[in-house]
């Protein structure tokens, strides 16, 4: 017998003795379903930055506004972020006021230290949607914006009604959780992506960023499913 | 290819908004793309959740599916991908693990395998095992799988050129190592 026929014959013989565990599907085809199910769902990347990109609003009489200590004014990021709109704006600020409600007025001076570190690089390094690339940035800005998303993360998720990430995870998946949302808002960037426009499509990623990004993703639907209070 | 047919027909259904239909395609395909990611994976603690993800994966994708091809071979080539990736992951995460767990998998292939008459036969499964990854995958998809070098070509994305430089690379790293080990018997012959 020819060392083809052999192997063809050691392998199948072998695979013989090689079956799925019958629980698998279970397994396999409940997470499939549910994440199909859930695919629509909200997803505040950053928390409420997300939310000052949203749908076109008439203009609005102008007030003295909490989110205005964020971000100068809306005609400021409006300068920079061209999807921004009015009622993204008033959305922050909702949850900003909502958010001094709920901090006490020295838990929210420390977030809005934060924050401004935050929306401060979205407005020079974001793109048109204010996403940023996070490969661009200088390193140094990068470090101190990853720790500015550590802080952050607990008010996010305070905000949002949700438990929190800190608590739930271990340090070490916290720090990968951070990263996460980091890549998934590169990827967002890179591939030029309109968040308004809804969720992002894997298709139309660079390839070389794909695995990376459903990683990125993967890990977020895993923190998302801890964060929901168990059935 | 009536099999494969079949599953295209599921696709389709899934694609309508049948979500049974997927668990039909999972118990349809599952057998192929468990002994795939088995032979492919170093330690097979984590075979399970490969399995999954590689699932997970191709239910995101069905939509860009093109109904025309053979759904089986594109499913495989989703597996290949999704070890890769897994492999990449262990590799930057859990280097010194892996190594330490390698050995483990070497000790259970050893001892924990039922007697096998085929002596040869088990050598010869050591060493595909022992082959690169990038021809261990061309080797499994066309003798396991039995695909045709276009299949695989397909299932792989690589040109048809190289499955073919791929598979005889491997039988000639097999055949080489069956010769080894025939010297290597013969010198222990000797020594007798």
């Amino acid at each position: 017998m020819n060392l083809e026929e052999r192997v063809k014959e050691t392998l199948q013989e072998e695979a013989q003795h090689v079956t799925p565990p019958p629980y698998l599907q279970t397994r396999v085809i409940g997470r499939v379903t549910r994440g199909a199910g859930k695919k629509a769902k909200k997803r505040f990347v950053a928390g409420v930055l997300a939310a000052v990109l949203l749908l076109p609003l008439s203009a609005f009489s102008y007030q003295s506004l909490l989110a205005d200590g964020v971000y100068g004014s809306f005609e400021n990021i409006k300068k920079h972020i061209a999807s921004a709109t009015m009622e993204g704006y008033f959305l922050l600020n909702a949850k900003l006021s909502q958010a001094q409600g709920e901090l006490g007025d020295e838990e929210y001076a420390a977030f809005k230290k934060e924050l401004q570190v935050i929306t401060d690089a979205k407005l020079a390094y974001g793109d048109r949607y204010g996403n940023i690339d996070y490969d661009l940035v200088p390193q140094k800005k990068r470090m101190a914006l990853t720790e500015a998303h550590k802080t952050l993360q607990p008010y996010f998720d305070q905000l949002n009604n949700e438990k929190s990430s800190k608590e739930i995870l271990t340090d070490e998946e916290f720090d990968q959780y951070i990263a996460a949302q980091m890549t998934y808002e590169k990827a967002l960037a890179q591939s030029g992506t309109d968040t308004s426009e809804g969720p992002i499509e894997e298709e139309k990623l660079p390839e070389p960023l794909r695995t990376e990004f459903q990683q990125a993703r993967d890990f977020l639907d895993y923190v998302q499913s801890k964060q929901q209070p168990s059935p | 290819m009536e099999r494969s047919r079949e599953c295209e027909l599921l696709v389709k259904l899934v694609l309508a908004g049948d979500q049974t239909a997927y668990g039909k395609i999972y118990e349809e395909t599952v057998d192929d793309v468990y002994k795939t990611v088995h032979f492919l994976m170093d330690h097979k603690s984590d075979i399970d959740d490969v399995v999954q993800e590689i699932y997970l994966q191709a239910y995101g994708r069905l939509k860009t599916f093109d109904l025309n091809r053979n759904f089986r071979p594109w499913l495989i080539g989703i597996a290949v991908r999704q070890v890769c990736a897994y492999r990449r992951k262990r590799w930057t995460h859990l280097r010194i693990a892996r190594k330490a767990k390698q050995y483990e998998a070497l000790v259970e292939e050893d001892f924990s395998h039922r007697i096998v008459d085929k002596v040869s036969n088990r050598q010869l499964l050591i060493s595909i095992n022992q082959l690169s990854f990038k021809l261990r995958q061309v080797v499994i998809l066309r003798y396991l799988h039995d695909y045709s070098q276009e299949e695989i070509a397909d299932s792989l994305n690589i040109p048809i050129g190289t499955v073919k430089s791929r598979v005889n690379a491997a039988l000639k790293k097999l055949r080489q190592s069956e010769m080894d080990v025939n010297i290597f018997f013969k010198k222990v012959g000797n020594i007798q």
